[in-house]
């Protein structure tokens, strides 16, 4: 068997291992149906070129993990707190705020279909939905803005190789707000299988941020996809360290006009991580703005690969789109991969993208040196200043408090 | 093996099964296997390593699959539909100069705007001209030995330099390169070879005018440029081809050596059959162009793209040598049916290299356009420096312009900059030149020319008018 | 010269224009005054034959001839220029380049034959001088980078080597300074002539000091609501647009 064999091989034993009957039961066997004929991938899928996946592990594609039977460390950024471990909803969920409800998938009603009719977008995404234990949803209500901020924290651990599936589905009713944090943390040989779904209804807003802060041991291959109707506005951020292995696959769609977006990212790969950020943002609709920042750091070992897509269908007239990405690469056995795409089916466009790989500017260093600021601050400052334009864009304090010390302490 | 046995066998079966004679023709009938290259081999009268080396190559080709990662679209290729050769008949003996040519030629040329007969001659290029298969005669030939400088098809210079055939050969583009290098490595038919000595700077322009002719014919022509320590070279080629229901194949390989302080400009004027409004016939080019850039030598790479039906080609250089400098200028235009995916690739290997990429997309019509471009900085090229601008003008809206950059870079003390912009023909541009009397049709090849500004520039003077106009006639009707 | 006779016009099917008449005989300055939305730049895009400006009822005739059956550029060669409020920028394109195709074009539909580049390029900076535009604009592209009021100079220096029969300003005086005002007034009056009729659309009174028009039109809701002489200018420098309107007037 080829290792992409073995791998496949690895995600059907899981995928059987976790079939059981509940309400789920069809979501499951739909997506072990899908695992059998899809390619698993490898580094002649373009998609996959950057990233191989060789730091899995069998334990990581087919055990189940467990319970857990401690609870979670993490800082405090929510006013409404939510903890999944390893996959498994708590018993009882907390209470929430003013225009949210939540419940869990096994006993969602039928009527919310979304969650089996959406088809994921990737093989992991199918493993997501084939192994599933349970998920998340939460739905805001129409014309209310959710004053709490909503911190849902998916913690995962484990001491042997072994895989968990993380849920979550946010529904946003037609002119509703709300500011969600999606929070990763944890430590040990568990690969997290992170599926989010955003579906903002028309005139909604969301304020968005995803943070990867689990151990470097941990493994972590996630998949968001955000579907935007009329005059929606999504501002996502996404901030991570590295890890052993790290992937995101990252999906918008504007799906109907006026739909707007705005996404930012920091990804720093310092040591022997791997950081692979795959972004795809469709233009489906037209007049749609969207706009897109991210800044990359790779040091000693480390390697960050960054796929920007942005991709205007035939129908999305009036389309402003502009992505660039910024990065530095730190050492000399450190690498970055950046590929930003532009697919434009529309003449009515506007569209740009750039990209920039760099190192710290010497005068700089220098010039803080001279004040005499030690080489390790100095370096940890310039590179604070470098990812600093998109952390203060960010509109939550408290998270961007965090999420400052927290970037430092990786530079 | 017993070779000379072997190819009389072949010409024999062939001439049996009705080996393709037209009245102006020698075509080999379509299909490819080992005897088809014994045949074109021995036909050319080469030694026994070329034919070893082609066999080599075939061997590697039959174990490959043709990529499929470029944004293109189309069927199959059924490499066996394919004629590997044709040659106009009255070249079977060779002529020794210009004049012996066959004045039905000659006439081809000067309609395509490149007189032959040295009196005629653009003043200060110097043309090799490739008709089909074989090269039909280079002029200058006389005024550039003076200066050392060697001009001449490859065939001869197999017979008449073969160590440095020998030696550069396949150097730059290994036999088993890619698909299309593997395959013309098999069965290259002819191109040019230009050699400057240490030192030399080459005289005048040096041009190559490829035409397609014979029906159901590939072209598979092999252009290798040697730039010896210090020389300099200015080397243009002109690509076309007649209208045929049919595709054609089109899959050639070009190889520049620049060695230390040496210069090659290398510009492409290409204006293949595109194939109609529908999308029926055209040129599928898939062309495999790389250089070697020693320390302190510099390549650049100019193209102006508005032919073929499909076009699959990347410039590159490999930056080996420290302080080496690699440039890419090109504007691509599709329109109809047309699919381009090009663009470039710069290795950067050694230390302070410097790389610089203008790549000008113009899509019209239900055309697709793709710049595709890798810059690689490897680990010990300390100080290398890319700058990347790519910029597509969409014209209509059932066109496509696409981006796709690789950006690899494994040293800290490199610097790279990509940017890429998109933009249209706007309605309000069109009015303003409307409002002051310049008809829409004007007013965007005025547009255009603008656009392609920066990379015009860069080619040698003849040719940019050349290139300009090419724009304008192949705009015609794209727009209103 | 141009004779507007019961014109209704709409902007993507929106009626902008209801009902306007308007005759202006050659030699002639008109004013077109009014609040904004009152349909003054349409009329100027609607003449110059902008795409989207459609003719719904009456008639336009440029020099006996209706205009709706001449396209944009045959209404140029024929002699009507447009200033325009708003002038794009074509980046690539010089201004020479651009000069150079527009007075080949406008020429030749005239029978007359192309400049030599050598009194192209003097007709060319003679315009710059006199409307204090350095002579480096001409090599830049098509108001690339120009400010508000390069851009405002590059169209009356246009104007002024096309020569044209009816010159169009659409609030060529917006946005300019005193000293912009000036120098655009000084070009404009260097073109008043017996055979040259020019419309001067604008919102202020403050150009009007510096060109002195025969005729001044209000413009309110896609109509002429009021004609007179200069002295109506002033009179609207005044009391503002209210009094004739009938409404506050907006800011």
């Amino acid at each position: 068997m080829t290792p992409a064999e073995q791998l496949k091989d690895s995600v059907l034993t899981l995928a059987h291992a976790t079939q059981r009957d509940d309400t789920l039961t069809s979501l499951r066997r739909h997506a072990v149906e899908q695992l059998k004929v899809l390619p698993f991938p490898d580094k002649k899928q373009e998609a996959w070129k950057y990233t191989g996946l060789h730091a899995l592990t069998a334990g990581q594609l087919n055990q189940p993990a467990t319970m857990l039977q401690h609870s979670a460390q993490f800082p405090a950024l929510g006013d409404c707190v939510i903890v999944i471990g390893n996959g498994f909803l708590p018993a009882q969920l907390p209470d929430l705020p003013a225009g949210l409800s939540a419940t869990t998938f096994s006993s969602a009603t039928p009527s919310d279909k979304s969650i089996s009719d959406e088809h994921p977008d990737t093989l992991f995404g199918w493993l997501n939905n084939a192994s599933l234990n349970d998920g998340l949803l939460l739905k805001t209500e129409r014309n209310q803005k959710v004053a709490a901020v909503v911190h849902v924290v998916f913690f995962n651990h484990s001491d042997t190789p072994c895989h968990a599936a993380n849920r979550l589905q946010v529904e946003l009713a037609e002119g509703s707000e709300l500011t969600l944090i999606e929070h990763y943390i944890g430590s040990g040989p568990i690969l997290a299988n992170a599926l989010t779904r955003i579906q903002a209804g028309p005139n909604s807003r969301i304020t968005h941020y995803r943070l990867q802060s689990e151990a470097a041991d941990t493994l972590h291959i996630g998949n968001l996809q955000i579907d935007q109707q009329r005059d929606s506005y999504v501002d996502s951020s996404q901030l991570m360290r590295g890890n052993v292995l790290r992937r995101n696959d990252i999906h918008v769609r504007l799906l109907e006009s006026g739909a707007e977006l705005s996404m930012r990212g920091v990804f720093i790969a310092r040591d022997q991580s791997h950081i692979d950020n795959h972004i795809n943002v469709e233009h489906v609709a037209a007049h749609c703005p969207s706009n897109q920042i991210y800044k990359g750091i790779a040091g000693e070992k480390g390697r960050a690969v960054f796929n920007g897509r942005i991709h205007i269908h035939p129908y999305a007239k009036g389309s402003d789109a502009s992505l660039s990405n910024n990065n530095m690469l730190l050492s000399r056995d450190a690498e970055i991969d950046s590929k930003p795409e532009l697919e434009i089916y529309n003449d009515d466009v506007k569209c740009a993208h750039g990209t920039t790989v760099g190192q710290m500017d010497a005068a700089q260093l220098f010039y803080l040196r001279s004040r005499g600021i030690d080489e390790a601050k100095a370096k940890r400052m310039l590179g604070t200043g470098f990812v600093n334009e998109t952390l203060l864009a960010m509109h939550d304090d408290s998270v961007r408090d965090w999420a400052i010390d927290w970037l430092g302490e990786a530079l | 093996m017993s070779t000379d046995t072997d190819i009389d066998t072949l010409v024999s079966r062939e001439y049996a099964a009705g080996f393709t004679t037209s009245v102006e023709s020698d075509t080999l009938p379509p299909g490819l296997d080992e005897d088809v290259i014994r045949f074109i081999s021995s036909r050319k009268n080469e030694p026994e390593w070329l034919l070893e080396w082609r066999l080599a190559a075939y061997h590697r080709w039959l174990e490959m699959t043709p990529p499929e990662w470029a944004h293109i679209h189309h069927p199959p290729i059924d490499f066996n539909t394919v004629s590997y050769f044709s040659a106009p008949k009255s070249m079977a003996d060779r002529p020794q100069s210009i004049d012996e040519v066959d004045p039905e030629l000659l006439r081809t040329y000067e309609k395509l705007g490149i007189p032959l007969h040295e009196q005629a001659a653009l003043a200060g290029v110097a043309v090799d001209a490739v008709f089909d298969s074989v090269s039909i005669g280079t002029t200058f030939r006389g005024k550039l030995k003076e200066a050392g400088v060697i001009f001449c098809s490859i065939s001869e210079a197999v017979h008449e330099y073969p160590e440095l055939i020998k030696e550069y050969l396949g150097s730059v583009v290994p036999q088993g390169d890619n698909f299309y290098a593997a395959l013309n490595s098999a069965v290259f038919s002819d191109g040019s070879f230009v050699y400057i000595p240490k030192g030399v700077k080459c005289p005048m322009e040096l041009s190559t005018y490829f035409r397609i002719n014979e029906a159901k014919t590939g072209q598979f022509e092999r252009t290798l440029i040697v730039a010896e320590e210090g020389s300099q070279v200015s080397y243009l080629e002109g690509c076309t081809a007649p209208m045929r229901d049919e595709n054609q194949l089109h899959a050639a390989v070009v190889e520049l050596v620049a060695r230390k302080d040496a210069k090659i400009k290398y510009s492409t004027v290409q204006n293949w059959y595109p194939g109609d409004e529908q999308g029926r016939g055209g040129i599928y080019n898939f062309v495999t162009k790389r250089g070697v850039a020693h320390e302190n030598a510099h390549i650049s790479w100019t193209q102006v793209e508005t032919g073929s039906a499909i076009t699959w080609k990347y410039p590159s250089v490999i930056l080996r040598g420290d302080n080496s400098v690699g440039e890419f200028y090109s504007v691509a235009l599709t329109r109809g049916r047309q699919q381009a995916d090009t663009g470039t690739k710069m290795i950067h290997l050694g230390k302070n290299t410097k790389s610089t990429i203008i790549s000008k997309g113009i899509s019209a019509g239900r055309s697709q356009n793709a710049y595709r471009g890798l810059v690689r900085i490897s680990p010990r090229a300390e100080g290398a420096r890319n700058f990347t601008q790519c910029d597509s003008l969409l014209i209509g809206d059932q066109c496509g312009a696409h981006t796709f950059p690789y950006i690899e870079s494994r040293n800290p003390s490199a610097t790279l900059e990509h940017e890429a912009t998109t933009s249209k023909v706007s309605d309000d541009q069109l009015f303003l030149c409307r409002q002051r009397g310049i008809d829409t049709e004007k007013a965007v090849s005025m547009i255009v020319n603008g656009f392609c500004k920066e990379v015009f520039k860069e080619l040698p003077m003849e040719f940019a008018v050349e290139a300009g106009k090419l724009l304008e006639v192949s705009l015609e009707g794209s727009v209103g | 010269m141009l004779e507007v006779r019961n014109l209704h016009a709409s902007v993507d099917g929106k009626d902008i224009l209801k009902g306007l008449t308007l005759t202006v005989k050659p030699g002639e300055v008109h004013a077109i005054m009014g609040p904004n939305g009152s349909g003054k730049s349409t009329l100027s895009n609607v003449l110059a034959g902008r795409p989207g400006y459609q003719i719904t009822a009456g008639d336009v005739l440029y020099e006996g001839k209706p205009l709706a059956e001449m396209e944009t550029e045959e209404r140029a060669r024929a002699g009507i220029f447009l200033a325009f409020q708003y002038p794009v920028e074509i980046p690539g394109v010089s201004n020479m380049e651009f000069l150079k195709a527009s007075l080949e074009a406008v020429r030749s539909a005239q029978g007359k034959e192309p400049l030599d580049a050598v009194t192209l390029l003097r007709r060319a900076r003679e315009a710059c001088q006199h409307v204090n535009l350095d002579q480096q604009f001409l090599k830049r592209g098509v108001n690339e980078g120009f400010s508000g009021g390069e851009k405002k100079r590059n169209e009356i220096m246009q104007m002024m080597l096309l020569e044209p029969k009816l010159a169009l300003l659409d609030e060529t005086d917006s946005g300019l300074d005193i000293d912009a005002l000036q120098v655009v007034a000084k070009g404009v009056n260097a073109l008043r002539s017996p055979e040259r009729a020019i419309v001067l659309v604008t919102h202020y009174q403050r150009l009007l000091d510096y060109i002195v028009p025969d005729h001044v039109h209000v413009l309110a809701d896609g109509k002429i609501i009021k004609s007179g002489g200069k002295e109506l200018a002033l009179e609207l420098e005044q009391k503002g647009y209210g009094w004739l309107t009938g409404e506050e007037e907006s800011a």
